[in-house]
């Protein structure tokens, strides 16, 4: 068991009794699809909301604050990895480094899996479409925890996209698939904004968790 | 290029059927260089099909669907039928609220169904063939 895990025990034992604390703990890990003992950091935020219904049934009305804050405690301390990162987008490999990214930073936010799966999906179309058509550029991840939603920008000084209207509109079909990438971002993100000139393009997606 | 040498994705030959276990995050590479290798394996081999098994794939995204769906035609003007398996639910939800459809390639709940799909079919009497295995 790790330290964390550890951690989390010793505090829901101050809270309710033995039996239930390991009842609750066993049920929030379940949700979360996390084995008993391989308890990360990054499970924490999703973990909390799991752990919240469970305290809501079993600690005292008056206690539950007070257990949910030392939580929260428990979690600023630990994710410190949900700050906001910066890619260089050039090469294949970045691609890879920012769906990567993207995917952390939504789990350290407590996105489930469809929310992971979705923000990982835009970091990796928005860019494919710098290497692919603006040589390079620069991917923005912030996570924004008071919303909660993860903010993706992209951004390059590329030739820009013609004919963007159409590719929105779903009324472009390139023979290499490509504009359906940005079709589909657009219908993953909660808020999409795009400007595109001769000088660059900056695509801006809000996902929701 | 060099860096995707040491994980190639396997080819496997089952029951004269082909099967490709894709696993976790898939590079452009790596799908690319696939895509010739499983084409020169149909050619060689004659295969009566040819198993993409996606369980193992994390991410999908409209690139990676669209080189699996060339993929697939490429192999059935070849002769060979193709299977798509095992695509995650968070998959399929995602590549359709993308609007991305997937209709050059059958599909298949999972890399068992597909085999079963290009006729394979485990022997009826279990015990048997287990006995039969071990010799």
């Amino acid at each position: 068991m790790s330290e964390l895990e550890r951690a989390l025990t010793v505090l829901l034992d101050r809270y309710m009794p033995a039996i239930l604390a390991q009842s609750v703990k066993r049920r929030a890990l379940a949700a979360v699809g996390v084995a008993e003992g391989q308890l990360r950091d990054e499970h924490l935020p999703t973990l909390r909301r799991q752990l919240e219904s469970g305290i809501r049934l079993f600690v005292d009305a008056g206690a539950q604050s007070g257990l949910m804050a030392e939580i929260d405690a428990l979690c600023s301390g630990r994710v410190a990895s949900a700050e906001a990162a910066v890619v260089p987008v050039r090469v294949e490999a970045d691609i890879v480094e920012a769906r990567g990214r993207a995917r952390e930073l939504m789990m350290a936010l407590g996105g489930g899996a469809f929310p992971t799966q979705r923000a990982a999906t835009v970091a990796s179309e928005l860019a494919r479409n710098i290497v692919a058509y603006a040589g390079e550029g620069v991917l923005e991840l912030i996570p924004r925890p008071e919303r909660p939603l993860l903010t993706i920008v992209a951004r390059d000084q590329g030739p820009g996209i013609a004919d963007v209207e159409a590719i929105l509109e779903g009324r472009y079909r390139s023979k290499t698939g490509l504009g359906m990438g940005l079709r589909g971002v657009q219908r993953l993100a909660a808020r999409f904004e795009l400007s595109t000139s001769a000088r660059g393009t900056r695509v801006e997606a809000d996902l929701a968790i | 290029m060099q860096r995707d040498a040491g994980n190639e994705i396997p080819i496997l030959e089952l029951w004269g059927r082909l099967v490709v276990p894709l696993q976790g995050d898939i590079t452009d590479t790596q799908m690319e260089a696939l895509q010739e290798r499983v084409l020169r394996r149909v050619r060689a081999r004659a295969p009566s099909g040819l198993v993409l098994d996606a369980t193992g794939v994390w991410m999908m995204d409209s690139h990676l669907c669209a080189v699996m769906g060339r993929l697939a035609s490429a192999a059935r003007l070849m002769g060979t039928r193709p299977v798509l398996s095992g695509l995650s639910p968070t998959i399929v939800m995602t590549l359709q609220t993308m609007g991305i459809e997937l209709t050059s390639v059958e599909t298949t709940v999972s890399l068992e169904a597909a085999l079963e799909l290009l006729g394979v079919w485990p022997d009826e009497d279990d015990d048997e063939e287990e006995t039969d295995d071990e010799r």
